[in-house]
């Protein structure tokens, strides 16, 4: 037994120099803690909840809450679960669709160093150095029954009574194009930082030769700078996947747990809610388990899917 | 020749130019207008921030503040802003240590992580390495409720002497940003020294991690910034302990009813962002340059 196992581990040492046989405990002692850390809050988590999806509170077998869950996809009404579901997908679609194109937009033209570069390139970030909280309550209050544009629009006629009393946010027809426009306006600045970088490692030669032969700025743009950080772009979109049956502009931030009331609820939001009753008290850790288990299993598919053609476009180009 | 080339050449750069400069004149006119609705908003706090609350409530939303300018509010705010018990120094304070402790665990394991991945070969090593992406990138769902129990049960919530354990992963964006990092620096000094008879730890510390040192500090500024700004973890885990992002966002149910009300509670919220706003204004070149260099290459 102990012979088989010297030599298995010398099977899987073999082919290490006597150096770095020498380092592995060192290795070994750098990553003890990340690795027993992510095996606690990384993998016990998720066994856990995968657990708790297929028990009732008292930790019993049962598919109750799964069965809810299911059911809550059709039900009728405001709650249905595909209606939380659209929405998130929505916000996902317009983020990746209009948000991103127009950051990398965005970084090119600062690239090409528009005048006022380093103001607008700390500006755009601006939302990402005060915090959503602070561009949250601006927000509100912009948009509340006694805010500036409430009052703009009701001095050009243009707001009904519901509006001019209860403000933009608050009224059903306009709150969910409210959430989205608050999610556009604050994103499109995202990425200029981690663009910025992979824009200034493109070699400045390729630059000059294009312009020698006369290469306008929209050909520069779609066939050199997009190709060049593709690898960039790709891990961003990728990382992006993530989050698509679960994306949220903000839902909770705008309307703390009064988003109930209004046609605003997305995955994310009311994932979110369930998390915080958890930590209230008021609801069991077995509802959102079950509800994440069954977005898992639709969602990882189609990660996986869009990961593989993202990877099919990727050139792996080293510069 | 020479003729024909000049006419060749000089069309076209006209056009480049011509063709950028449009390109540029249409981009500023857009950054000049989307930076509007960014600056004009935060004005437009500090307009009503300085007037009364009968001021605030009975006149324009446009209208200057009508008299004195109300300094003294941002003085109700350091008084009147609270969280149960907790003032808005308290909040400030405890915005401090969990964005440092934060910013410490986090960047401390991802770095550690990241330098032996990248440094050493180790069995296991490209397993772990997919499995710290796939994890990232592939979504499971839903763990929040577990979480919470999980961490409840061990006594950790409301607990700053380990919350911090929850946040000390070492295998997050960061790693990645950093594994990118160390692995374009060069191991010529390292290797150097380990002939010179030095030990992996003083290798560690004393040659490669200094190399590292304006990403690392680039990643500590940005987690510092999301940190100081995230409510939703306190919401969640730390309410004993509001943080002032979190203070700003529950203060906002009751500010209607407090005397001074709403333009205070304006307040509070330009005198959040002050930390924040100089730790970037004094490090945004370094962040620019060095978050991304190594960074993000798939």
């Amino acid at each position: 037994m102990e012979r088989s196992e010297k030599k298995q581990r010398k099977g899987i040492l073999s082919g290490y120099s006597k150096m770095e046989k020498k380092r592995l405990p060192f290795v070994a002692l750098l990553l003890a803690f990340p690795i027993l850390q992510f095996l606690i809050f990384y993998v016990y988590i998720n066994i856990d909840s995968f657990v708790l999806a297929f028990t009732d509170r008292w930790g019993e077998f049962s598919t109750h809450y799964l069965e809810t869950m299911i059911n809550r996809f059709s039900a009728a009404g405001d709650n249905n679960l595909w209606m939380f579901f659209w929405r998130s997908l929505g916000q996902w679609t317009i983020s990746i669709l209009f948000n991103f194109p127009v950051s990398i937009l965005f970084t090119y033209a600062l690239f090409k160093h528009i005048k006022g570069e380093m103001f607008f390139r700390v500006l755009f970030y601006l939302p990402g150095i005060i915090g959503s909280v602070v561009f949250g309550v601006v927000y509100k209050y912009l948009l509340a029954a006694n805010g500036p544009i409430v009052e703009m629009l009701v001095k050009i006629g243009l707001a009904s009574e519901e509006l001019a009393f209860h403000g933009l946010l608050r009224t059903m027809s306009t709150a969910f194009g409210s959430v989205n426009v608050f999610g556009i306006w604050l994103a499109l600045g995202g990425n200029i930082v981690i663009l910025t970088g992979a824009m200034a490692r493109i070699p400045t030669e390729i630059f000059e030769s294009a312009s020698l032969e006369g290469v306008g700025v929209v050909r520069e743009f779609m066939q050199l700078v997009v190709p060049l950080i593709w690898p960039t772009l790709s891990t961003l979109l990728i990382y992006q996947l993530g989050s698509i049956s679960t994306f949220d502009f903000g839902t909770y931030l705008l309307f703390g747990e009064g988003g109930v009331n209004y046609p605003v609820q997305t995955m994310g939001y009311y994932l979110f809610l369930m998390t915080y009753n958890v930590s209230l008290g008021v609801e069991v850790a077995n509802a959102p388990a079950a509800l994440g288990l069954i977005l898992t299993v639709f969602t990882v598919p189609i990660v996986l899917l869009l990961r593989w053609v993202i990877e099919k476009f990727s050139d792996k180009v080293e510069f | 020749m020479g003729t024909k080339t000049r006419n060749v050449t000089k069309p076209s750069k006209m056009q480049l130019q011509k063709g950028t400069k449009v390109f540029l004149g249409v981009f500023l006119t857009i950054f000049i207008l989307y930076g509007l609705t960014l600056i004009l908003p935060v004005c437009w706090l500090l307009m009503n921030a300085l007037k009364t609350s009968r001021d605030y409530l009975l006149n324009s939303s446009f209208s200057l503040p009508e008299g004195k300018l109300q300094w003294i509010n941002f003085v109700h705010a350091f008084n009147e802003i609270k969280y149960d018990e907790t003032s808005f120094f308290g909040m400030f304070f405890n915005s401090v240590w969990m964005s440092l402790l934060n910013i410490i665990v986090n960047i401390g394991c991802s770095t550690l992580t990241a330098y032996a991945m990248a440094r050493y070969r180790f069995p296991g090593k490209t397993f772990l390495y997919s499995l710290a992406i796939i994890v990232q990138v592939v979504p499971i769902i839903g763990t929040g409720g577990a979480a919470y129990k999980f961490m409840a049960n061990l006594g950790m919530v409301n607990n700053p002497m380990v919350i911090w354990l929850s946040w000390a992963g070492g295998f997050d964006f960061s790693f990645v940003v950093l594994y990118g990092y160390f692995q374009s620096i060069s191991g010529q000094y390292a290797e150097a020294a380990e002939m010179d008879g030095a030990s992996q730890l003083r290798v560690m510390w004393q040659v490669m991690i200094p190399q590292a040192i304006p990403a690392i500090a680039s990643l500590m500024i940005l987690n510092f910034i999301t940190a100081w700004n995230n409510y939703q973890t306190p919401l969640l885990y730390m309410s004993k302990y509001p943080t002032l992002a979190l203070g700003i966002f529950s203060f906002e149910k009751i500010s209607p009813f407090l005397q001074n009300g709403i333009p205070v509670y304006f307040c509070s919220v330009l005198l959040s962002m002050i930390p924040v706003l100089i730790i970037f204004s004094c490090t945004q070149k370094m962040i620019m340059t060095n978050v991304t260099a190594g960074g993000l290459k798939g």
